[in-house]
């Protein structure tokens, strides 16, 4: 198992974020976590990323406990997150904010290669790369958040609702993108609240509510579930 | 050839707030922290090495090398117990004003700590050259004001060049911009802001030592006027903005000497004081400051 979480809690004060979430991950898979606002899903990342301590229960990744360890310790490991609403350093250029995505790396060889890459791809980035960020579109936005993490050499990459606020058409791009990085040997852990979409690029999905697993499956036996369908697939 | 005379003093005089003003500003670029313990740690860089010198007979060079090193001590214990301590209690440091009120407790806490160990009074700070004026033709140019404007250009530029190109720079601006968000990428923020305490401590006292050496004095109290100046000179050039605080500085430095030159001594305070306002008031975001007064930005 590329990862195991073994019933995490993520509590703020007197709320319970996260309450008993027990999940596996293979390598190389989709996984989607899906739910309602206030569901608990942002908790969830952020624990696994360590930007908050859970208050009880384990995080296993690659056979390893990583439960204590800090944000860049994970971020060495190969777990990185794209976070909830991007997270784009406005005042920095661009290409600042991708080579920020690699600054603890310790190889730093072929960086300006990954970097060349990452411009091929996402040809806009290249034509703002030292303008501030704060001159890209939500779609530009969310395509350097993809990118910075990509620099990070990821192993798994968590993405918080990447399709948020993007016109259909952008949001089809980032549903591609994350197949492709797939297909390259990536392991996600996707969170969307855009279920039809995310179940149809994911292998396995949780549904949450309130802080809880209420529904796991294949993305193929969720996508029939009666429930599940008239909840958050229109019918 | 006397304006060029007094030209080249108001830009050395300005030097000293420019140096002043960017340890300022430095802090309240990152952490939107009016730091008030600096105007203590530049007065212990002259105070320090004073002690040193005249009284176990330390070469000066390693007197001044000793007084920076507790300087940047000096620095770090702040960092600790204002912002840190915040950082820990209360997950944010920087919308706070206990900061700037236990910063303003160092400040007295360094004074009381000099004021006990050495007295209250003006002390004459040894020159460490025999003659420290250089004469090109008719004008006269003081070493010590030399060094400071060298040093307070050389130093500067080091610094913008760390904040534009490196990758501490990069992260310090991360910072400055939003911690959560540099601390989510994986930078080490409790790392990273000792640093830039590290260097605001280090500018502040080597202020205070160009400071005794350009005047040849040292006292416990010799920050509080200077720092006023360099505030001004800070709000002056934007807040958070590292050359704006030196251009600050260095025409401050110019208006004090051309006011002395012309209208005299006795109106230095009250033409000062009376352009800060109308500057302040015409352009509150600063000379060089961004379209609006905000968090500051380097
Ligand atoms: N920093 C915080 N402090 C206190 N409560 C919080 C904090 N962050 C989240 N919560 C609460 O925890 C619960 C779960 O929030 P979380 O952000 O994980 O939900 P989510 O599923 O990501 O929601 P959304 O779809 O709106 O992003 C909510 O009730 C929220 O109000
Ligand atoms: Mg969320």
């Amino acid at each position: 198992m590329l990862l195991e979480l073994d019933n995490l809690h993520v509590r703020y004060g007197r709320t319970e974020a996260v309450n008993g979430v027990s999940l596996k991950q293979k390598e190389g898979e989709i996984v989607a976590v899906l739910g309602a606002n206030g569901a608990g899903k942002s908790s969830l990342l952020k624990a696994l990323a360590g930007i908050v301590t859970p208050a009880s229960g384990t995080i296993r990744y690659d056979g390893e406990d990583i439960t204590k360890l800090r944000v860049d310790q994970r971020i060495d490991r190969g777990i990185v997150l794209v976070p909830e609403g991007r997270r784009i350093l406005i005042s920095l250029t661009v290409e600042e904010n991708l080579q920020l995505g690699a600054h603890q790396r310790a190889d730093r060889s072929g960086l300006n290669d990954e970097i060349a890459a990452i411009y091929d791809q996402f040809s806009n980035l290249k034509e703002r790369r030292h303008m501030e960020a704060s001159c890209l579109s939500g779609g530009e936005q969310q395509m350097l958040a993809i990118g910075r993490a990509m620099l990070a050499k990821p192993r798994l990459m968590m993405l918080d609702e990447p399709s948020l606020g993007l016109s259909p058409l952008l949001v089809q791009q980032v549903f591609s993108l994350i197949s492709e990085l797939n297909t390259g040997g990536l392991s996600i852990l996707l969170i969307e609240q855009n279920t039809s979409m995310a179940l149809s690029v994911a292998n396995h999905a949780l549904l949450f509510e309130l802080g809880r697993t209420v529904m796991a499956g294949t993305a193929e036996e969720l996508t029939k579930d009666d429930v599940l369908r008239q909840a958050y697939l229109g019918g | 050839m006397d304006v060029l005379q007094q030209l080249i003093s108001g830009l050395m005089l300005g030097s000293l707030y420019a140096l002043l003003a960017v340890a300022f500003t430095l802090v309240i670029g990152v952490l939107n922290f009016l730091n008030f313990s600096i105007p203590g740690i530049f007065m212990m860089g002259g105070m320090i090495s004073w002690g040193l010198m005249s009284q176990t007979n330390m070469v000066w060079w390693l007197a001044m090398a000793i007084a920076l090193a507790a300087c940047v001590v000096a620095s770090l214990l702040v960092e600790r117990f204002t912002y840190r301590f915040m950082k820990m209690r209360f997950g944010d440091a920087t919308e706070h004003a206990t900061p700037l009120v236990s910063s303003l407790g160092f400040l007295i806490l360094f004074q009381g700590l000099v004021l006990i160990k050495w007295g209250p009074e003006m002390q004459y700070f040894p020159s460490p050259w025999q003659d420290p004026n250089l004469r090109i033709g008719e004008l006269v140019i003081g070493l010590p004001q030399l060094a400071s404007l060298i040093l307070a250009l050389v130093l500067v530029g080091g610094l913008s060049l760390l904040l534009a190109r490196t990758g501490l720079g990069r992260a310090i601006r991360a910072i400055a911009e939003s911690p959560d968000t540099a601390a989510m990428l994986g930078i080490r923020v409790n790392r990273i802001v000792p640093a830039v305490f590290i260097i605001s401590g280090l500018l502040a006292g080597l202020a205070g030592v160009l400071f005794s050496l350009n005047y040849l004095q040292a006292s416990p109290r010799m920050g509080d006027e200077i720092a006023t100046l360099a505030i001004s000179a800070m709000v002056l050039g934007g807040l958070g903005s590292v050359w704006g605080a030196v251009i600050g500085g260095l025409f401050l430095g110019l208006v004090q000497v051309m006011v002395i030159q012309f209208f005299g001594a006795e109106f230095l305070r009250a033409i000062l004081w009376g352009l800060l306002l109308v500057i302040i008031v015409v352009r509150p975001q600063g000379v060089f400051g961004g379209s609006k007064i905000s968090k500051g930005k380097f």
